[in-house]
């Protein structure tokens, strides 16, 4: 026979209480966002009646409407070559600098940390105004460039802290060996230590990607100046301006999100740990 | 020191456009036209009301989101951390709002805030059986500055929660089970243990989601930027003056001064929490 | 009077049972060991006295009251943890006296606790530290400190001296031992270091995969083991231990082995005359004596061994050698140079040292309804 503990009952009702007030506070916005995107007309004016929780005809209208229009894969397309660029550049800086940060002491080593604790740590709405004016005298505005160029500087000291935490994992030794049988350090390199810690650079390129393609601020200040190339957010927040109706705000909406919730899931495990140590170190 | 050459990279890189924004920011907010070096820009920040209306908006922003985001936090962190059943799946769920990105979230609250017939005013008119009547009339949302900020904050907040329940709920994991049994045997019940021995534990972890949390809400742009157009922070504050007014000078300014405070609110948050952890160590039998 | 009393207790994890139906009584004042090896369920048998797991079943009695359903923080015990446990944000002071606190006493009492615990072990002076700053041995002297304050009717100790260097350990011994005389509470101890549970408890109750095989005191345990865990888990080296048959040799009981005929106590004799079943033979190192000179009573039994090996491990030395049947005896003698390896030897025991265990359950015979 059990024994019924009158406190821990009482607990249990309180905790379960508050993680379904958490839930419903967590779950219903996204619902929500979800319901008016696959809304039609009838379901988002209706004329002062409420607006019902589940759409009169539910439709997939709004997102064929979106797939037809040419603009809108034009866009994806930008989106997608600035964030693909843009995790190209930073990987390439970030994983050799990650493999010395975790293997050498050297005199400047507290010098680099902290200039990187001050990029990332630096409110990205100052930094646009010196970065979009510089871009603007080197004639490089409204180009891809530029933007990748912005980008990579955001993600870069989040994912150098990821690949050095990646790298002080792989022990010494094994690359000692490698050493002893006489590879040279560029096979070590790319044949020994990178399969090693691959799981972590691409949780590392995934949250770029993601930085890349959810970024408002800089592609805003260095885009929205006149140029052709929009970006996913950019090309939301001028349909915003349009006041268009809300279904298809929903819908952009959705496909902004749609590439981001797949791989926060897949990474989850990563994203925890590298948002913990980014933040500790 | 030969062996360091792949840091190289990534060092100029970094280097490059820390001083690059650094000189440019300096050189731009003395910089007027054709004018250098001048005070004119400062001078007419100084003299601009909304910048005082900007720099009001966000200390609030400041003052009461930073908390805000840390008591969001560390309930949820609290959550799971004495979870009785499904304790990853609820942090799978309490993670999602981070999967989405902000620009989403603050257009999501446009359509959900409407001014006129919009889902909040319709729910809180009491136009579903579930939700009780709170108001007799649409409210307009955006129409006033208090409502603005608020729903602004609201979106931040429910954005950005996972990421302070993660850092404290990493300060959580941390804490010897030991301890907590140990202050069960000593008599101490859920809420001494709380307070006495949980919280005091993962101040640390506080004190890092207080310092990311601060930063994050003086630079604050998206949510202000969609939903409270008429009502700026310095985030928006710098984006009007540099693109509608076409005063980089000006921009330049704010955003240095949005720098200084910003630096300003990190010295004043290591102070503060240090003094509360040397209290919290000496805090004896005479208190 | 505060007795604890366990009726029957059991305790599952899933499907997987840690303890099964578990008696003890243990009497006010008393220092209890609960000896066994890791995973035997010891720990988890402290942790469901202090209120910290759940009792799937049984009663647990504490002076007279039942303790089920309470949470820890009600029950009267004081618990001191392996890891000891020290709040880290707080000072040798702040720890000893959060009980206190907790149950909101008078500041002029937490200050006449302090001065009573404080000398009693020994902290003067670390008051204002704080747990890092000190040693070990201070940090579990802290512990204790800090569980006594709170008078609680039974103390428990979780392997407190297993995170201290042996020499310490000994002195920690002797200091726990006079604080139980000085403080006379009921003390359960839980340790998988016989050594040290013989040299400090007044009973202990060995347990083995959650099952209890014997609860005597120290020298019963030794002498008169109840099964045949209890006899090679007791003692040190590891008994040797035969497969036997019981018998009768010119009407006396005896049981025959690979090493010889061995003669057994009287008392046995009862259980020759059932039905001849194979048994278990377990014999003390320290119980079989090189034959010099000495006069034998009838009760020894002498065999002859070959010495294959001599380890010195301190005043005595280990001799590993093997009968001729090859089975290998283990055995003290007193000087090295009287034994050398090659050289057979006599050697004899006595039949009170000659423990027998039924096979099948390991239960000594004599405990055993013929």
């Amino acid at each position: 026979m059990g024994y019924i503990d009158k406190g821990e009952v009482a607990k249990k009702i309180v905790w379960t209480s508050c993680v379904i007030v958490m839930m419903v506070g967590i779950i219903a916005p996204i619902y929500l966002l979800l319901k008016y995107a696959i809304s039609d007309p009838s379901t988002v004016n209706t004329g002062g009646r409420p607006i019902p929780i589940w759409p009169n005809r539910p439709t997939f209208d709004m997102f064929l409407y979106l797939f037809k229009d040419r603009e809108f894969w034009a866009v994806v397309a930008n989106s997608a070559i600035i964030a693909v660029s843009t995790v190209a550049l930073t990987s390439f800086l970030s994983v050799p600098a990650g493999y010395v940060l975790a293997r050498y002491n050297f005199p400047l080593k507290r010098f680099f940390l902290i200039l990187l604790i001050s990029v990332r740590l630096f409110p990205d709405i100052s930094s646009v105004i010196p970065i979009a004016t510089f871009f603007v005298r080197m004639n490089l505005h409204s180009s891809y460039l530029s933007v990748v160029l912005a980008h990579t500087l955001l993600a870069l000291p989040y994912v150098i802290f990821m690949a050095t935490t990646a790298f002080e994992f792989v022990p010494k030794d094994i690359e000692e060996q490698a050493r002893v049988i006489g590879a040279n350090r560029v096979t070590i390199f790319t044949k020994i230590l990178v399969p090693m810690v691959f799981p972590s650079l691409v949780a590392g390129a995934i949250y770029t990607f993601l930085l890349s393609w959810d970024e408002f601020i800089f592609a805003h200040f260095l885009l929205d100046t006149g140029g052709q190339i929009q970006t996913l957010t950019l090309y939301l927040n001028k349909n915003l301006s349009f006041s268009p109706p809300q279904n298809i705000l929903a819908a952009i909406s959705v496909c902004l999100s749609v590439p981001v919730m797949i791989f926060t899931f897949i990474v989850q495990r990563y994203m925890v740990s590298g948002v913990v140590s980014g933040a500790v170190k | 020191m030969s062996d360091i050459w792949p840091l190289i990279p990534a060092a100029i890189y970094l280097l490059f456009f820390f001083m690059l924004v650094m000189i440019a920011l300096v050189t731009l907010s003395v910089t007027e036209g054709d004018l250098f070096p001048t005070f004119e820009p400062l001078q007419a920040i100084l003299k601009n009301t909304e910048f005082y209306d900007a720099l009001i908006n966000t200390l609030i922003f400041v003052i009461i989101g930073t908390p805000l985001e840390l008591i969001a936090g560390l309930f949820a962190a609290l959550l799971v951390y004495n979870s009785f059943w499904g304790k990853t799946f609820i942090r799978s769920v309490f993670v999602i709002p981070f999967a989405f990105p902000g620009l989403v979230i603050a257009t999501l609250l446009f359509i959900l805030f409407d001014s006129q017939g919009g889902f909040a005013n319709h729910l809180l008119q009491g136009q579903y059986s579930f939700f009780p009547k709170v108001i007799d009339h649409d409210v307009a949302w955006r129409g006033n500055k208090f409502l603005a900020l608020s729903v602004s904050m609201l979106g931040k907040v429910w954005r950005d929660m996972p990421i302070s329940m993660l850092i404290i709920l990493s300060g959580l994991n941390s804490i010897e089970p030991e301890l907590i049994d140990a202050a069960k045997t000593m008599g101490a019940g859920f809420r001494a243990r709380l307070t006495k021995i949980i919280l005091p534990l993962v101040f640390p972890a506080m004190t890092t989601v207080l310092l990311l949390r601060s930063v994050e809400m003086w630079k604050e742009f998206i949510f202000p930027y969609i939903l409270a157009g008429n009502y700026p922070l310095l985030g928006t504050l710098i984006e009007k003056l540099y693109g509608f007014g076409s005063e980089p000078g000006e921009a330049a300014v704010v955003a240095l001064i949005l720098v200084g405070l910003t630096v300003l609110t990190l010295i004043l948050i290591v102070e503060i929490t240090g003094r509360i952890k040397r209290e919290l160590v000496n805090s004896g039998v005479n208190s | 009077m505060a007795d604890l009393v366990l009726k029957n207790i059991q305790k599952s994890y899933g499907n997987h049972p840690v303890i099964h139906g578990l008696d003890l009584h243990i009497k006010s004042g008393e220092f209890v060991t609960l000896l066994g090896p890791s995973g035997c369920g010891k720990t988890t048998l402290l942790r469901m006295i202090a209120g910290l797991e759940k009792i799937d079943s049984g009663e647990l009695w504490i002076g007279g009251k039942p303790m089920q359903g309470l949470p820890a923080q009600k029950r009267p015990i004081g618990m001191v943890f392996q890891s000891y446990a020290l709040f880290p944000h707080m000072n040798v002071k702040n720890n000893i006296t959060f009980g206190l606190k907790i149950q909101k006493m008078e500041e002029h009492a937490i200050f006449s606790k302090l001065d009573w615990v404080i000398p009693l072990l020994g902290l003067e002076g670390l008051e204002n530290r704080l747990p890092k700053e000190i040693s070990g041995g201070q940090r579990q002297r802290v512990a204790l400190a800090r569980a006594l304050v709170l008078d609680p009717e039974v103390l428990l100790l979780d392997e407190p001296l297993s995170n201290l260097d042996a020499a310490l350990r000994e002195l920690a011994m002797d200091e726990l031992k006079r604080i139980h005389q000085e403080v006379g509470k009921t003390i359960i101890y839980v340790s998988h270091n016989q050594a040290e549970a013989m040299t400090m408890s007044q009973r202990i109750a060995v347990l083995n995969k959650g099952h209890l095989e014997q609860y005597a005191e120290p020298m019963r345990l030794y002498d008169e083991p109840a099964s045949r865990f209890t006899a090679e888990f007791i003692g040190s080296p590891i008994a040797n231990s035969y497969v036997g048959k019981l018998g009768t040799h010119d009407g006396l009981p005896v049981v025959q082995t690979a090493v010889g005929i061995i003669r057994i106590s009287d008392r046995c004799m009862g259980h020759v005359s059932s039905a001849p079943k194979e048994i278990r033979v377990c014999i003390r190192p320290q119980d079989i004596h090189q034959l010099k000179n000495q006069v034998l009573t009838p009760y020894c039994s002498v065999f002859r061994v070959l010495p294959s090996l001599i380890e010195t491990p301190g005043d005595r030395c280990l001799v590993i050698g093997k009968t001729n049947s090859g089975e290998a005896v283990r055995f003290f003698v007193d000087r090295v140079h009287t034994v050398v390896v090659g050289e057979p030897l006599d050697v004899f025991v006595s039949a009170e040292h000659v423990h027998l265990f039924n096979s099948e359950n390991g239960k000594n015979i004599l405990g055993e309804q013929i």
